[in-house]
This record gives C-alpha cells, structure tokens and sequence, in this order.
C-alpha cells in the first residue's frame, strides 16, 4: 500500500509540475538534486560547473516533463538527462578527443581490492583523462553497452573499448600508487 | 570487459552519494523558470498579431471589392430612370404608361397579344389593300349590282365592317409599333455604354484617390526623412 501511495504521490506531483506548479517542482528538485549533482560531479571536477549544468539540466527537465511517459523509473529519467548535459558541455568545451583505434586488450583489474571512501573513488577518478573518465563513468558507473556510448559520443564501438581498457590501466596505476603511499612504501 | 568487483563496489558507492547544491540554486533555476513561462505566452501573442493583421487584411479586401459591386447597381438604377425620364413626348409617355402597366398582366398574355398585333399588322398591310380592292371589287360588284341587286345588299356591311375592323387594327398597330420603338435594343445598348462609361470613370476616380493618398503620405514621410537627415 505504502508503495502504491508513493507512487500515486509522485505521479500527483509530476502532473502539477508540468502545469508549472511551482510547489511540485520545487518538490522534484529537492528531492532530486543532492543525487543529480553527485552524478554531474562524477564528469565535471570543479563543484561549481557542476552545480550549473545541475541547473541547466533540471531546466531540460521542467520544460520536457510533459514527455515522461511513466513508463520507467522517474529518477532513471532525470538522471539520463544530467548525463546528456555532462556530456555536452564536455564536448562543447572541445576538452575530449578520442583516438580512433580498435585495439584494445584485457588488463588484470580484477586482482585488485581495496576499500576505498567516496571521496577517494571520487579522487581516483578525478584522475584520468576527461576522455578516459567519460567512458569509465558511462561504462561503469551508469551501466551503458559500448555500442550506446559509441552512439552517445559519436565515435567507433572499438573505440570505446580501447579507451576503458586505457583508463583501466590508469586506475589501476594510480590505485597502486594510493595504496603504496597509504602503506608509506613511496 | 564487464564491470569488475573494485568497479561494481565504485559504482555501489557513488550512486549513494548524494551532495547538496548551494542555497542560491534553487532561486537560479526559479528565476529561469520563470523567465521561460513569460517567453511562451509573447510567442503566442506574436502568431495571434499575424494572424489579426492576415483577417484585417482580408477583410478590407472584401469590403473594397464589396463595395465596387453595389456602387455599379445603384448608378446601373440611377440611369434607367435618367434615360426614361428626359424624353417628354407625349407617345412615349403614353409607352411608359404602357410598360409601367404591363408588369400587372401576365406575361403569357402579352406575347399573345404582341403576336397577335404583329399579326395583325401584317394582315393589316394585305387589309390596307384589300379595301381597295374590295372597293374595286365593290364597284366591280356595284356594277355588277346593277345587274343583280341581291347580290348588292349583302356586299355593303362586309365592307364596312371590314374598314372599321382594319381601322381598330392600324389603331392597336401604331400603339404597338410606338411601344416596339420604345423598348428599342438600340437605347438599352445605349444605357449600358452609357453606364459602363460611368463606372470605368467612377472606379478610376477611386483608384486614383488611392493613389493620391499614397503619394501624399509617402511624399510626407519623405520630407520629414530629407528634414531629418539634414538636421
């Protein structure tokens, strides 16, 4: 029952915020942006930009509400719209260029363990490449098929393979690092 | 290639994460809101001007094409009454009593009876002659009378009835032949010359008030430019 409520609560909500109620979208964004502006943080490393493409994609996701269909999950949605804006705004920029190559291999990152805290997942990240990162972040942590990133960015589906087999490799490097100056080694 | 367990426990870790925006963004995105609202209803006032101004548009066009079509009825109306009007002569006037009566009758009736006249006419003609030669025949009869005085006494009234009917019939005939002449094609064609010469002046006349007042205007707006530029 609870559920049922929540869900009819939300649709509720949705509706009042596509007749540009105010309240109910202010609702939306409350309960939304501290998750949102985390996953615009995963692509952009300065917390103010973040916050900005935050804005601008809850803008995106005021003015296209009218399109949900319902039919997924709401935050899947909204989330898929940040992406989208990250992503722009990176290749607006021009800070990525992707080398076309098919090559890529298999590295040994499964030996790894660690228990890292958000912030250090975060700074590890924070490492790689814009490139590297973008492809890491849609792989990994969103869960997209090389063939959809290959769609989003425009590039070669071996491509995208090589780049994370790339930023693999990096992480992997740097993770050691963290590990051999958290053990005082270095 | 898949996600790896180091990979799996970044991704667990992140989707958690939650950080909170600033104060002021919530106001920021407000104020943009807002903003995009007041853009939408400019955008459907601007449709709803062109589409106001295309109706103005087309409405002026049917009154000024409107109007151009009563104007020629009116002076169409205005003239037949000029052109009954002018001529005082007293058959016509007895013609447009005629034509002012016959609307009254029924039609069917007038063509019988316009036939029948013209008929008449014609045999009027032959009448005109046949008294003469009724006459002669008369007198050819009269002489033959002498003769034979039966054949006298029955002669007489037919002539005499025949001249009276012959005199009713140039009668009908020259009212008829007046009232033909009246109702002439040749002054209906006149009256339409007539009237198209009216309305080709009338509507240059109004064109030319158009153009009038387009150049005034324009002259004007060219001045005042010329006066402008010169200040």
């Amino acid at each position: 029952m609870k559920v049922i409520n929540l869900h009819q609560e939300e649709y509720e909500i949705i509706r009042l915020a596509v007749e540009n109620n105010r309240q109910a979208q202010q609702m939306i964004y409350n309960r939304f942006s501290p998750k949102m502006l985390s996953v615009c943080r995963q692509y952009i490393k300065d917390i103010q930009f973040a916050e900005d493409l935050l804005i601008t994609a809850f803008m995106k996701v005021f003015v296209n509400l009218k399109n949900f269909e319902h039919k997924g999950s709401f935050e899947g949605w909204i989330r898929k719209i940040m992406v989208n804006e990250c992503i722009s705004y990176i290749r607006a920029q021009k800070k990525i260029s992707f080398l076309e190559e098919e090559y890529y291999k298999e590295d040994g990152f499964n030996n790894i363990e660690s228990d890292f805290n958000v912030n250090e997942i975060q700074f590890l990240i924070d490492t790689l490449p814009e490139g590297y990162r973008m492809i890491f972040n849609l792989f990994v942590i969103e869960g997209y098929k090389h063939h959809e990133i290959a769609g989003m960015l425009g590039i070669n589906e071996g491509t995208s393979k090589s780049q994370l087999s790339h930023a693999r490799k990096m992480l992997q490097e740097q993770i050691l690092k963290l590990k051999n100056y958290g053990n005082g080694t270095e | 290639m898949e996600p790896n367990k180091l990979e799996k426990e970044f991704r667990k870790k992140l989707s958690e994460r939650k950080i909170d925006p600033s104060a002021n963004a919530w106001d920021r995105l407000d104020a943009m809101l807002t903003v995009a609202e007041e853009k939408k209803p400019k955008r459907n006032y601007g449709w709803m001007y062109m589409a106001a101004s295309f109706l103005g548009f087309l409405l002026i066009g049917t009154i000024f094409f409107s109007q151009t079509e009563e104007l020629i009825d009116l002076r169409k109306n205005e003239v037949v009454y000029e052109k009954i009007n002018p001529v005082p002569s007293s058959e016509e006037d007895v013609v447009i009593e005629k034509d002012y009566l016959i609307p009254s009758v029924n039609k069917s009736e007038i063509v019988a009876v316009v036939s029948e006249v013209k008929n008449q006419k014609k045999s009027n003609s032959k009448s005109t002659v046949a008294p003469k030669e009724n006459s002669e025949a008369g007198n050819n009869q009269s002489q033959v009378a002498e003769n034979s005085p039966n054949n006298n006494v029955e002669v007489v009234p037919n002539i005499v009835k025949q001249d009276m009917i012959s005199n009713d019939r140039q009668l009908v005939a020259a009212a008829v032949s007046s009232a033909d002449g009246n109702v002439n094609p040749s002054i209906k064609v006149d009256a339409r010359n007539l009237l198209s010469q009216v309305d080709g002046e009338l509507e240059l006349s109004f064109r030319e008030k158009i153009i009038h007042t387009v150049n005034k205007n324009y002259k004007t707006v060219k001045v005042a430019l010329a006066n402008r530029n010169q200040e």
